[in-house]
């Protein structure tokens, strides 16, 4: 990766996320800042800690009541009691283009589950699949 | 030989995805009303389908980013996702439609009531969704969809006077029995008509299916030029046949039997069977176009695998987004809800949700990052800004026109 800065807003978020073996596998949906020393926003800077995806993360950015409705949607289906967007730590980025690339394939990462489920409970049922 | 194959892409995207339920239906029913007073418009939504389908094609091939994937990162979560939920929600109108012109087609063919024949339609949609492959696809429904030319051949039979159909061409003028807010109407319905944004969403998507690299731009250029230039002049000389069969006689246009007489009256028997395989072929294929759209558009934008080149196991989500599509449709067409008038609506909802997918394209287009040297000439540029400019005119007089013409009755 080159030393030339770059915006979070721009060239991070809402990019392609694509795994080890080059399939896509969601969208940056969110960041996650973490600040080194908790609450002391002068202190060291902040740094991005992970890329949060799936619809927890992207109902998050949606403003106003669609957003909550998108996200409350989405708890009660999920099977966690309290579910938090799906994160891809920031070491799994193998590099950035118009796509960020990661060194993980989407099973490793935990992407694969909602395809996983549709393929075994739907799509094989279909004949000819 | 594999590039002239590959301009099939392009054909089927003129027949399948320019002339479609809502070319059949506005162009009868310009002609029928206005006589030829409404041509300049498919003339004027032609040449902007043609530079901003090259523009997405062009993106496509260079970055393997269709349209939706650029619609999402250009503008952002919210109002991606609104052009999203607009989008996806035209094409259901849209498909509703074609699956209904399909239906209808069988019904011509057959003098079965074509309520009976929905089932059978979506079914055929699904199968070739679910089971063929991409290019078979292409081909089979472009070279059917050249049936078309049924209304060439009328409009040339009926032998006007080239100069004076040229003369209302470029000097309309609106006839005195409509008013002129119904004219405007017309025109921005006819607008979005030909620039319906599925065919951008299926034409760049497709330039990924098909695995284009930069030694496509020539295809892509040939295509987009040629393709839409040959939809767009079916399109005319669909207006054509109108103006001098039905509107000397006083038909109005109220369902799809009546844009046959056309055709029947110019050349008989054979006339409406070539009408009723090109209804069915541009129909079909428009409804294949307006489904893959859709698994496209959700796909891209939450970043899903996606591809009708991918096996459906391997992408679950793209292929089911399709099947939810198809059978919502065929249960909407179900309602006995009037296809003429659902085509109306998605032409007119189309010319209202234009610039959101435009001004994206025309963006990354302009972007060296992206295109490096293949990004927008200096005139390219001007005219699609030009061509920017006009959408959003077009889709800002939309609602007030639509309010004051009750829907151009």
């Amino acid at each position: 990766m080159t030393d030339r800065p770059i915006s979070l807003g721009l060239e991070l978020l809402d990019r392609q996320l694509s795994d080890a073996n080059g399939e896509a596998c969601g969208k940056v949906d969110d960041l996650l800042l973490v600040f080194p020393e908790d609450t002391e926003i002068y202190g060291p800077a902040p740094y991005v800690a992970a890329i949060l995806t799936g619809p927890g993360a992207f109902a998050g950015r949606l403003q106003g009541r669609l957003g909550r409705w998108v996200s409350s949607v989405w708890s009660r289906l999920h099977r966690d009691e309290d579910p938090a967007p799906r994160r891809v730590a920031w070491a799994s980025v193998a590099r950035l283009d118009y796509e960020v690339h990661l060194t993980v394939s989407a099973e490793q990462a935990g992407l694969h589950e909602i395809d996983d489920w549709l393929t075994s409970h739907i799509i094989e049922r279909i004949p000819g699949s | 030989m594999k590039r002239f194959l590959a301009i099939t892409l392009g054909i089927v995207s003129s027949i399948g995805g320019f002339f479609d339920m809502g070319e059949i239906v506005m162009t009868a029913e310009a002609g029928a009303r206005f006589g030829l007073s409404l041509a300049w418009v498919v003339l004027l939504g032609t040449v902007g389908i043609i530079i901003y389908a090259e523009m997405s094609g062009r993106i496509a091939t260079l970055t393997g980013r269709p349209v939706f994937d650029v619609v999402r990162e250009r503008l952002g979560a919210n109002l991606g996702f609104a052009n999203l939920l607009a989008a996806f929600f035209i094409d259901l109108v849209t498909l509703t439609a074609e699956i209904a012109g399909i239906a209808i087609a069988f019904e011509l063919a057959t003098g079965i009531n074509y309520f009976l024949w929905v089932p059978l339609a979506v079914f055929l949609v699904f199968l070739i969704i679910w089971k063929v492959q991409f290019e078979h696809m292409e081909r089979v429904v472009g070279i059917t969809g050249l049936a078309m030319i049924v209304f060439g051949v009328a409009f040339w039979k009926l032998g006007p006077d080239w100069g004076s159909v040229m003369g209302h061409i470029f000097n309309p003028d609106v006839p005195k029995t409509e008013s002129l807010p119904t004219y405007w109407y017309f025109v921005v319905a006819i607008f979005g008509a030909a620039l319906t944004p599925y065919e951008v969403y299926f034409y760049s998507s497709g330039a990924v299916e098909e695995g284009w690299n930069e030694k496509d731009l020539v295809v892509n250029r040939a295509t987009a030029y040629i393709g839409f230039t040959v939809g767009g002049l079916f399109a005319i000389t669909a207006i054509g046949v109108a103006a001098f069969v039905l509107r000397p006689r006083g038909i109005g246009v109220e369902d799809l039997s009546t844009v046959a007489l056309g055709p029947a009256a110019v050349l008989g028997r054979v006339g409406i069977i070539a009408f009723i395989i090109g209804l069915f072929a541009s129909t079909f294929g428009a409804a294949l176009e307006v489904t893959l759209s859709n698994g496209y558009a959700l796909s891209q934008f939450f970043g899903w695998r996606w591809g009708k080149r991918i096996p459906p196991r391997k992408d679950p989500r793209f292929h089911l987004t399709m099947i939810v599509c198809l059978i919502v449709a065929g249960l909407l067409v179900a309602t006995t809800v009037d296809p003429v008038k659902v085509t109306e609506i998605s032409v007119v909802l189309s010319a209202i949700a234009l610039p959101l997918t435009y001004f994206p394209v025309l963006v990354v287009a302009n972007d060296e990052e992206y295109m490096g040297e293949q990004v927008n000439g200096r005139v390219l540029n001007g005219l699609a800004s030009l061509y920017l400019l006009i959408i959003v005119l077009v889709s800002l007089a939309a609602i007030p026109l639509m309010i004051v013409t009750k829907m151009g009755s």
